[in-house]
């Protein structure tokens, strides 16, 4: 998987690639408002993901 | 668009560094995430310590498993490696009694089109076929 990050809700959850922010599967029909908030915060999502998916 | 595992029902250590996951539906794995425990820094503290890791719960909506908020395992992940290892076990049990694939299948109870679904990993293992290949392996020991 490219980097991304998942939007989670109740019954629902979504992939998105952090680049593109395609959705890569799932819907993000309920998940407007977090959408929004990763547009602004795009830099914030590539320095977690690369924290969190650093090789050991 | 690729597909959305299904959530988690249920989540227990099993072992070492082994997970029992119940998901929705009630289908039920045995994953080992040991790899996945190595493979990453983040997961350090789970690999070192034991207690930690029996501190096991499911996520909010059951889309992980939660240790804490940097130790997560997306229910897509370990949906995954459910695939992967329910679809080894598979081939590894019919390698062991070299069998063809329809003859395993007859041998345990299941259509040649499940089985070939399983070992190519398609369709999640179900718990009742790895029990029936159990079962076979004890009741030829017992005979």
């Amino acid at each position: 998987m490219p980097r991304h990050f998942h939007i989670e809700g109740r019954g629902f959850r979504a992939v998105v690639e952090i680049k593109t922010m395609a959705v890569r599967a799932g819907n993000v029909r309920k998940a407007a408002e977090a959408l929004r908030w990763a547009h602004d915060n795009v830099a914030l999502l590539q320095t977690e993901w690369l924290r969190l998916n650093r090789k050991a | 668009m690729e597909k959305i595992a299904p959530n988690i029902r249920s989540a227990r250590p099993d072992g070492d560094r082994r997970l029992v996951i119940t998901w929705k539906g009630g289908a039920e794995s045995i994953v080992d995430v040991s790899k996945l425990l190595a493979d990453y820094e983040v997961f350090a503290p789970l690999r070192d310590d034991d207690d930690l890791f029996r501190k096991v719960t499911v996520g909010e909506w059951g889309w992980c498993c939660h240790w804490s908020d940097d130790l997560e395992m997306s229910s897509d992940t370990l949906w995954r490696l459910a695939l992967e290892q329910g679809s080894s076990w598979l081939r590894a049990w019919r390698a062991v009694h070299t069998m063809t694939q329809a003859e395993a299948a007859s041998a345990l109870g299941v259509s040649p089109r499940m089985w070939r679904y399983y070992e190519a990993g398609s369709h999640l293992l179900p718990k009742t076929v790895r029990l029936a290949g159990i079962g076979l392996d004890a009741q030829a020991r017992a005979a």
